[in-house]
């Protein structure tokens, strides 16, 4: 009964990822769409900072062969970007010298209703 | 009657909520409720599932709480269940004095193809003797609804015909042909540049038979007694036929937030048109609402 709903939450701890090397944020974190498979689109921005001056670019983690911004010899950034994408997506700030990813953020997609429409409510 | 403009204007917020009430993915419940400003004959509305419950009526002109709930529940299997029953209430619309209350059986709902079967309601009466000619005894009467529906990602197209059964002696004149048929095609598409919405658009069609029209549109004994009809004259229809078109933008706002909009514009056929108690020929009307969903 009520399947949907029955939901634990466990809250712990908030830490952000890789506290202790900076933080990386973007705003808004959420893009919603009336259904479920609809590619969302939306303007969101990246702030990150750093505790030490570094070369850094932001990538998308699924294309990393094309930053979306660089930065040099900085400690902070911004930067705007144009979202798009059926599924949420991971962002990363890391060396453009090296593979290990230092900043993670994730932009979430979601949406009102599920594709599967069969045991959903009828249309009145 | 020419004079009101027809022009309407309707406001409505609604409310939808949706959960597995009986067992996983088995059940539903939903529920509209909103406030409806309306001048001028929107006919459409009898078909689009808003019931009304009404605070006030003037004419064409009314203000009303709207509101219509259908529970159900099916049996079978995931995107297989191949029986299940529900239950609803919906007022109709100030032209529709139907039945508010309907049960239902789903026949069949394989896929994207649903059928279904409405009672929307079952009268028995006991006649006596009137001396007048009507035959002595019980008779019924049973209205229902045969629909069918084809629902995909982008689509929804249904079709629905209304009858009704009478046993003889229910109407000592003749037995008249209660036959109503509707369908509908809309297609949804998104459209992400403005805010991720979705744009829907869709045409409907209606037609009625003539004793079906008459009961509904026409000035007649048998419906003087309805809403807006005092003081008019006699008026027979011999077909009623009606079609819509309507465009609708629905914007979501949060994980379980809609914002709806609509506007839609109908026309009717000639005999429908000159009735009096409708208002012209043609009629726009736009809605605009917030949706809560879960």
């Amino acid at each position: 009964m009520f399947s949907k709903h029955c939901l634990l939450y466990l809250t712990l701890f908030a830490l952000p990822s890789f506290a202790q090397d900076g933080v990386l944020k973007v705003q808004p974190e959420q893009c919603v769409v009336v259904k479920e498979g609809r590619q969302c689109q939306a303007n969101v921005t990246f702030t990150w900072q750093k505790n030490e001056p570094s070369d850094v670019c932001l990538y998308q983690a699924d294309e990393l062969t094309t930053p979306i911004a660089c930065w040099q010899n900085e400690t902070s950034g911004e930067q705007r970007y144009r979202f798009k994408g059926a599924n949420s997506q991971l962002f990363v700030l890391k060396s453009p010298k090296s593979d290990r990813e230092l900043l993670k953020v994730t932009v979430n997609v979601s949406w009102v209703y599920q594709k599967k429409e069969s045991s959903s409510w009828r249309l009145f | 009657m020419k004079s009101i403009a027809a022009y309407s204007a309707v406001v409505l917020a609604s409310i939808t909520c949706s959960s597995a009430v009986f067992a996983q993915d088995s059940g539903y419940f939903g529920a509209n409720l909103g406030m409806q400003f309306q001048v001028g004959n929107i006919l459409s509305n009898r078909s689009g599932g808003l019931g009304k419950l009404e605070l006030g009526s003037n004419g064409l002109t009314s203000i009303q709480v709207v509101g219509n709930a259908e529970t159900g529940f099916r049996f079978g299997g995931e995107n297989r269940n191949l029986f299940g029953l529900f239950a609803g209430v919906n007022a109709g619309n100030p032209f529709n004095d139907g039945s508010p209350i309907y049960l239902g059986a789903e026949l069949l709902n394989y896929g994207n193809h649903n059928l279904d079967f409405k009672i929307e309601s079952f009268s028995v009466v006991y006649q006596g003797d009137d001396g007048g000619g009507r035959q002595e005894g019980f008779s019924s009467s049973l209205q229902y609804q045969l629909g069918y529906a084809y629902r995909t990602q982008n689509w929804n197209v249904t079709a629905q015909v209304h009858d009704e059964l009478r046993s003889k002696g229910y109407t000592p004149e003749n037995d008249p042909s209660f036959l109503n048929f509707t369908f509908s095609a809309h297609r949804s598409m998104p459209v992400p540049q403005i805010f991720n919405s979705e744009l829907i658009m869709g045409i409907s069609i209606a037609a009625s038979s003539s004793d079906y029209a008459n009961y509904q549109y026409g000035v007649n004994d048998d419906n003087r007694y309805k809403a807006n009809r005092e003081g008019l004259e006699d008026y027979s229809l011999d077909f009623a036929a009606s079609a819509a078109v309507n465009a609708g933008l629905v914007v979501p706002l949060a994980n379980n937030w809609l914002l709806t909009g609509n506007v839609a514009k109908e026309f009717l056929s000639e005999d429908l048109a000159n009735s009096p108690v409708l208002d012209d020929f043609q009629s726009w009307s736009a809605s605009t609402g917030v949706r809560y969903v879960f």
